[in-house]
């Protein structure tokens, strides 16, 4: 009865649990901490500066969030972002993989090699900036999707897992008369949802954890998505009364006093979005990401 | 060979696009125009820390009508506009008049601006703009050129003012308990009352849960009380050099360090955040700190905090300031002196008459009217006049006082282009006469003048100069010192000797001195 033999209660075992728990509780506290400051009254908070069980709860902090216009606006720009950014690198990354995966065809190489040097040789910040204002991206929404298409090393990853896709399946379908459009959409695409579903979601993260080109780009506060709007709440030496925020009402100290609590109130709702949608996903990932990595 | 065509055709488009990107500026309009000639409205960019809500509010629409011009804020924030700005210099996308350190730290990116004709220089001839020339006669050392291209944006309205704001707090109520009458008058009794606070238990509550004095800002103060300027350029053995390299540095580091050893100090001092400072201040954790003493932020972290843990907590009696101790019979004081924090500058792209334009503004501004219009508003809006005295119309809170003049016009905040005014809080109605006397108090204690200043050497370009920057790397090494040596000595003269060899501290002592 191999199948039901009983695992030994060695040392080593319960050394390797106990490791594995205590990795747990450092990798869960910071979270744990930023829920409960997030919902702990001001005063329990400075009291004690962390905060595991707060002996009274408040929803003042994210009663403050949701009344904020600035807020609930980077959360829709953020959302926006995401969303018709991911649709947008699928539908560019998508083809050119399924293209760069068939067959030999003439001055494939070189194409893959064109396509290749952007991952090893970047053409330097400016220029970039300098391309996407003449483009006429800056100050749009827009300049947060359309430079960033193609993420090249995704692109190669789909691109080997299309590749892995057994061909007679795909020949078997051009003999019943498909063209290329069919032999995608109704038989690779199907085939190869979970890197496509892993590679979605890494899109969606980095499209919702990026600041960086809000930075660039936007210099309108109300189109800041969340990432931008967060990374200032919590950088910056917030004052009080600071206009990025919108006040519905509480005095100057009150705010003051309730900074740290919005700060971890912002980031709550900042993680929440992807905190919720990995667990869903998360079955594709191993799937996803080995069946692109194993072919070159 | 047909995919390498391919491949030189997109090669070249790629090239094309960034030739078209780096297209040459628009030539400037050089010809002189009538400042007070305000019929053409101007749409000016200006960008500021904070803008993102400045709206359409009273404030904005005086400014806007007065002097015919439409504001578009340019969001910056104070984490990144130092990057942001960059980009948009080499982009050719600054906005028409922006706030910058400048000569705070970053001398040598004003100096390229200059010479690539990315900022643009101030008319030689200021008389149009009075305020403006009569701000910039007393900047006159921060001439380039026989130009000025930067508008130093000044802390106190009333020049007279030039101390540097930040101070010890102390919680008197805990002197009071330890029966300590008056404040400390050397830098041993300040010592042995950061060791009652540690040892006697300061709050009475029985517990030994406190201890002498956290960070704050930082423990520059304990330089500065040992009357080494480490902010600045101080002169030694007859030659002016940084302050961070004084060869008697040694003396604060070992005192840093016995507070440390001794338990004085808060133990998380190397790492710890302002925020953090402040709560264990205000938590009751710790007896002193080191804080902007303005009445604002005095204020806003004694209700915020202090109340919050001390539910009964009074400014008068619970909080004090401390006069910087004295070493060696002398009573050091740091100062500011030159009474500026950032300033702005003007974009070489846009033509003279909204330069016209945007100096108006900014003489507007530093007017006594703009002054007025900072801190109570519009006249017969937010404020009005009775027998002489501004009474305040904005609303106030449900404790019947009166709210923040930001809080109801957001727009403010453009007053804060020309300066901080730190003595406007002394007349605000919503900043507490205890919390004004405090920072009055602040100003006596910590007004008088320090060490020498020479704006010829503070403002003195070199090359190594220009590019020095070791403010982290000096506190990195300072930290190191106090949790690991056991001979200071040995490793401040190691230290500084590697600055000097390495870091081209040398290089940069002999370019100012030469």
């Amino acid at each position: 009865m191999v199948g039901q033999r009983q695992k030994k209660l060695s040392l080593f075992n319960v050394l390797l649990t106990l490791f594995f728990i205590i990795l747990a509780v450092v990798t869960i506290f910071p979270f744990w901490n930023i829920l409960m400051v997030s919902i702990a009254p001001n005063e329990y908070y400075v009291k004690s500066g962390v905060v595991l069980f707060p002996t009274s709860f408040t929803f003042r902090n994210y009663e403050y969030i949701f009344t904020s216009s600035q807020v609930l606006l980077a959360t829709l720009n953020s959302i926006i972002v995401s969303v018709l950014g991911v649709i947008y690198g699928m539908a560019l990354t998508v083809p050119l993989a399924y293209g760069l995966s068939k067959g030999a065809f003439p001055g494939k190489k070189l194409l893959i090699t064109y396509v290749l040097i952007p991952m090893f040789f970047g053409g330097g910040l400016i220029p970039f900036y300098l391309v996407v204002k003449n483009l006429g991206l800056i100050e749009h929404l827009a300049a947060l999707i359309i430079p960033y298409g193609i993420n090249l090393f995704y692109l190669i990853v789909i691109k080997n897992s299309f590749t892995s896709i057994p061909k007679a399946l795909l020949e078997s379908a051009q003999i019943d008369g498909a063209n290329d459009f069919v032999v995608l959409f109704r038989i690779v695409l199907p085939l190869s949802m979970a890197t496509i579903a892993t590679f979605g979601l890494f899109m969606t993260v980095d499209k919702w954890n990026d600041w960086f080109s809000s930075l660039l780009f936007l210099t309108d506060g109300r189109m800041y998505p969340l990432a931008k709007l967060l990374r200032d709440i919590i950088y910056n030496n917030v004052n009080v009364g600071d206009p990025s925020l919108i006040n519905p009402g509480l005095s100057g100290e009150q705010l003051y006093a309730g900074m740290d609590g919005i700060k971890m109130a912002t980031v709550v709702i900042a993680i929440l979005p992807i905190l919720c949608v990995y667990p869903f996903l998360q079955r594709y990932f191993v799937k996803g990401v080995t069946v692109g990595g194993v072919k070159g | 060979m047909k995919a390498g065509r391919l491949l030189s055709a997109l090669i070249a488009a790629s090239a094309l696009i960034s030739l078209a990107a780096c297209g040459s500026k628009d030539p400037v309009n050089t010809e002189s125009v009538d400042a007070n000639d305000l019929s053409v409205k101007q749409e000016i960019k200006i960008g500021m820390w904070d803008s993102a809500k400045w709206g359409n509010d009273d404030i904005a629409k005086y400014i806007e009508e007065k002097l015919n011009i439409e504001i578009i804020p340019v969001a910056l924030s104070t984490v990144d506009y130092i990057e942001k700005l960059n980009i948009s210099a080499a982009g050719g996308t600054l906005p028409d008049m922006f706030m910058h350190p400048g000569y705070s730290g970053y001398t040598s990116t004003l100096n390229k601006w200059i010479a690539d004709e990315v900022i643009k220089a101030l008319p030689s001839d200021l008389s149009p703009y009075p305020e403006i020339e009569a701000l910039m006669q007393r900047y006159d050392f921060m001439k380039q050129g026989g130009k000025h291209y930067f508008i130093p944006r000044t802390v106190f309205t009333d020049p007279a003012n030039t101390y540097y704001t930040p101070a010890l707090w102390v919680r008197k109520d805990w002197m009071d308990n330890l029966g300590i009458k008056s404040a400390p008058a050397d830098m041993d009794e300040f010592y042995d009352l950061l060791v009652r606070f540690t040892n006697d238990d300061p709050d009475q509550n029985g517990k030994d849960d406190t201890y002498g004095v956290t960070p704050g800002l930082n423990l520059e103060w304990v330089f500065f009380a040992h009357g080494i300027d480490i902010s600045g350029y101080i002169k030694e053995d007859g030659k002016w050099i940084p302050g961070m390299l004084s060869k008697y540095n040694n003396e604060p580091i070992k005192l840093i360090k016995k507070m440390y050893d001794e338990n004085v100090l808060d133990k998380d001092f190397a790492t710890m955040k302002l925020a953090d400072s402040e709560n264990n201040f205000c938590s009751g954790r710790c007896g002193v700190v080191y804080l902007v003493g303005e009445s604002g932020p005095l204020q806003y972290v004694s209700l915020a905090k202090l109340t919050a843990v001390k539910k009964d907590f009074d400014a008068k009696t619970d909080l004090d300031i401390l006069p910087p101790p004295q070493v060696k019979g002398k009573q050091y004081l740091c100062t500011q002196n030159y009474n500026f924090a950032q300033g702005t500058m003007f974009n070489a792209d846009m033509s003279e008459e909204k330069l016209a334009r945007c100096l108006k503004l900014y003489d507007y501004l530093l007017s006594d009217e703009g002054v007025i219009l900072g801190r109570f508003g519009v006249e017969g809006i937010s404020f009005k006049y009775e027998g002489g005295k501004i009474v305040s119309l904005l609303p106030t809170d449900s404790t019947g006082t009166a709210k923040w003049i930001g809080d109801v016009y957001p727009t403010f905040q453009i007053t804060r282009v020309a300066r901080w005014d730190a003595d406007g809080a002394w007349v605000d109605p919503t900043v507490k006469p205890e919390f004004v006397d405090l920072a009055k108090k602040v100003k006596n204690l910590y007004g008088p003048k320090m060490n020498e200043k020479k704006p010829e050497i503070d403002f003195k370009s070199t090359p190594s100069k220009d590019r020095w920057n070791i403010n982290d790397y000096f506190w990195e090494n300072v930290f190191k010192m106090v949790l690991n040596s056991d001979n200071i000595d040995k490793s401040w003269n190691d230290f500084r000797n590697f600055v000097l060899t390495q870091k081209n501290g040398q290089k940069l002592i002999d370019e100012i001195n030469s």
